[in-house]
């Protein structure tokens, strides 16, 4: 009896090249797309032999990233991509190398930034880099690679040289062709203004440290935030090592808490309080004030206007695999054992900031004074550990004052304050001041 | 503002601010070959003198006419504004701007809208464009004139602190405010960074109402009747009204109007009634006269501003009743 033969079935598993790209861009925004190119650049840096001292660390690296809605362009004087790591796998959706030996300190860990980017902003992509020793050029159209059917994925590289070559080191990525929504943003004259914040917000380590990069022509700045100091008053500072992982927390007084705490309190710097997280430099999450850093939970109150003011830093540093960061560099994961750690000490010092805002109401002018008084000084001073110092005060009663009056004339009294865009709570607090000052004092 | 401008100001004889709205009636007047301007509705601020009304109805042949007056509501003077109407068309609402724009500027019905407020940069983008930007369609004119003197940006305060012009420019423009605007707080750059934001804030929040919209911008003008006042004004298009209005090539037809933006700064010789109708028996000329060739002594810049305005400078006079 002849027994049957099994034919084998296979579902197909294969992925297409418009799902994959379809996916890839998918959930990230076209300024993280810049910015992991701009990542890209600064771990250009990092592996070039140079001054190694803290504070100019990246000097000598320089960045450009230059567009309008017709084109983008991003160059960097870093020291460009080899052939062999070309060939290889600077191209491949995940790095190959990433399994067999962890990348000492690097931002661009994953690898799959610079694809993503490519394909997120346009259709026509040129890349030119040089090591000083070796350069290529890579062209590619999109939309013609998506319909060829090699089953092997690769792109052709041209201009090939392997020795000696006269193109300087470096890296130029240029983009024609936009995607329609890219070309949409990119010509809002808010983007480039947005962009420049952004980067100065989330490089703000990186770029006083000698990094230079420049937008469309403007040099960006490096904003590092500052804690104030005083006999009465200093930020905590605590430091920790959990297997290859260097915790450092700091946090305290910035700037001094609002007076006005009203609903309607227009709070222009709000965004810069909260919480930052930084890994290896970069700012991966800026001014949070959610349940991510602790608001919200156990002992610590949920973000109230009246902590405005209050800064805290987390900095882990460590091999990029081993740092609580999530893929898009843009957010952390809150399981990670590093992160649980710091938590910990984070919530202590943002519980001790908040009973402190509501400590201080009773002598709030003597308060103001005194943080006021306290000179400011960059976080980055801060490494040492020690004692989160918030000033003390003997108590005295305060009552609320609340009267209604017409929005009109509220209006008119702002203005003549000299009030920007002002709750009605903060003229009122205001014309007490300027009534008090005059009758009283 | 404690008294209302009307009250400080004669409207009806601004020199450089008549010339500005001959430019405007005569652009329009030209538009009118591709857009159906006499069928619009127009909507302004026509305090008692309602000069651009008259106008407009009378170049434009526009008779849906909306003006927008906070001191005629009910405990102000209604009747003096209704009182003033030069043309039955017109009609008065009662109420500031925030309040009555959205009435004003109802449905589907195309409108030149030019909110030529006294009033600062901050008043005009805060609130305002909110209300009027939604309600902008395809086709639609917008112009806005504001103050432009640099004192608006002092003595600013947040949180009892000061703060610098710079730092108010952002408060009242986030992220429209150009990286050298420090260097431009001073009396005479002023003007011209308060119309770089204008005009940013203009396109990038019409570009943000996700439509297929986009504002162009058309007018760009610098003048000074007392205090420097700025308008900036363009139109907004679809994809497909824009290529017609590309062909039109306004920018070719007029030099007082630049594709780029460039201001037209409409600054009047003061000439008498007889050196006035002298110098414009002397016009059209090319090439012009020279100064010295006139019978009267004339700085250069007064000249070239008289060649570029002649014929839209008035006359004002004194009427004997």
């Amino acid at each position: 009896m002849a027994s049957k033969v099994e034919v084998p079935h296979y579902a197909i598993a294969e992925a297409s090249k418009a799902f994959f790209i379809d996916m890839l861009t998918r959930d990230i925004t076209l300024e993280d797309c810049i910015l992991d190119l701009l990542d890209n650049a600064v771990d250009g840096a990092k592996k070039r032999s140079g001054p190694t001292h803290e504070s100019k660390k990246y000097a000598g690296t320089l960045a450009s990233i230059e567009f309008d809605e017709k084109h983008f362009l991003i160059s960097d004087n870093g020291s460009g991509i080899s052939i062999a790591e070309a060939e290889k796998y600077a191209f491949r959706f995940g790095h190959e190398e990433l399994d067999k030996k962890p990348l000492a300190n690097v931002i661009g860990a994953y690898g799959i930034g610079m694809k993503r980017a490519m394909f997120k902003l346009g259709n026509l992509v040129h890349l030119s880099t040089s090591t000083g020793k070796e350069s290529f050029v890579l062209d590619l159209n999109v939309a013609s690679w998506k319909r060829e059917k090699d089953p092997v994925w690769r792109f052709p590289l041209t201009k090939v040289v392997t020795a000696g070559t006269s193109v300087a080191r470096g890296t130029a990525i240029r983009i024609r062709d936009p995607h329609a929504e890219i070309s949409e943003r990119l010509s809002n004259p808010r983007f480039e203004n947005m962009l420049r914040r952004v980067i100065q917000r989330d490089y703000g380590y990186i770029l006083s440290q000698g990094f230079e990069v420049t937008v469309n022509g403007v040099k960006l700045k490096a904003e590092i935030p500052e804690f104030r100091q005083s006999a009465d008053l200093a930020p905590g500072v605590a430091n920790e090592v959990l297997r290859k992982v260097a915790i450092r927390v700091k946090a305290g007084l910035a700037e001094a808490p609002p007076d006005d705490t009203s609903a309607e309190a227009g709070s222009p710097k709000a965004d810069r309080w909260g919480w930052y997280v930084v890994c290896n430099d970069r700012v991966v999450v800026s001014g949070d004030k959610s349940g991510l850093t602790g608001w919200g939970t156990d002992d610590v109150p949920s973000w109230h206007p009246q902590y405005n003011g209050f800064l805290g830093i987390v900095e882990f540093n460590g091999p990029a695999a081993d740092l609580p960061w999530l893929t898009t560099k843009r957010n952390v994961d809150p399981t990670h054992p590093a992160y649980v750690r710091a938590l910990v000490k984070m919530k202590e010092m943002t519980a001790l900031f908040t009973t402190y805002t509501n400590r201080r109401k009773g002598s709030a002018k003597t308060a103001k004074a005194t943080e006021k008084a306290a000179p400011k000084i960059p976080v980055t001073q801060f490494s040492t550990n020690q004692q989160l110092k918030l000033p003390t005060f003997e108590n005295h009663r305060v009552v609320v004052v609340e009267y209604r009056k017409p929005d009109k004339e509220v209006k008119e009294l702002g203005r003549a304050l000299g009030l920007v865009m002002p709750s009605p709570a903060e003229v009122g607090i205001r014309a007490f001041e300027y009534a008090y000052e005059r009758e009283v004092k | 503002m404690d008294e209302f401008s009307f009250e400080k100001i004669d409207y009806s004889i601004r020199p450089a601010k008549c010339v500005e709205r001959r430019l405007i009636g005569q652009t329009l007047s030209f538009l009118a070959a591709a857009f159906p301007i006499k069928e619009y509705r127009y909507v302004g601020f026509g305090s008692l003198w309602f000069v651009d009304f008259v106008l407009f109805h009378r170049w434009l042949q526009i008779d849906k006419m909306i003006s927008i007056e906070q001191a005629a509501e009910i405990g102000q003077m209604p009747k003096r504004f209704n009182f003033n109407k030069p043309l039955r068309c017109i009609k008065v609402l009662a109420g500031s701007a925030r309040k009555c724009l959205p009435t004003a500027l109802k449905g589907a019905q195309k409108t030149v809208a030019w909110l030529d407020y006294d009033g600062t940069l901050e008043s005009a983008l805060s609130g305002d464009l909110g209300v009027t930007l939604p309600a902008m369609r395809d086709g639609n004119f917008l112009l806005i004139s504001v103050n432009a003197h640099s004192g608006q940006l002092k003595n600013k305060k947040h949180n009892d602190e000061s703060i610098s012009e710079v730092e108010y420019l952002e408060t009242v423009a986030p992220d429209l405010v150009p990286p050298n605007a420090s260097e431009r707080i001073t009396k005479k750059e002023f003007p011209g960074l308060a119309i770089e934001i204008l005009t940013n804030a203009l396109i990038a929040r019409t570009k943000e109402l996700g439509r297929d919209l986009e504002y162009v911008p058309i007018w760009t003008f610098v003048y000074q009747d007392g205090a420097p006042m700025i308008t900036v004004g363009g139109v907004f298009l679809s994809a497909a009204s824009r290529a017609k209005f590309d062909e039109l090539q306004l920018f070719s037809r007029f030099d007082f109007l630049s594709r780029d933006g460039t201001a037209t700064n409409i600054a009047l010789p003061i000439v008498t009634l007889r050196e006035k109708l002298y110098l414009d028996g002397l016009m059209p000329a090319t090439p012009p006269p020279r100064l010295g060739r006139l019978k009267f002594e004339m700085e250069q810049a007064s000249f070239d501003a008289f060649i570029r305005f002649y014929n839209y400078i008035p006359t004002f006079g004194e009427l004997a009743w």
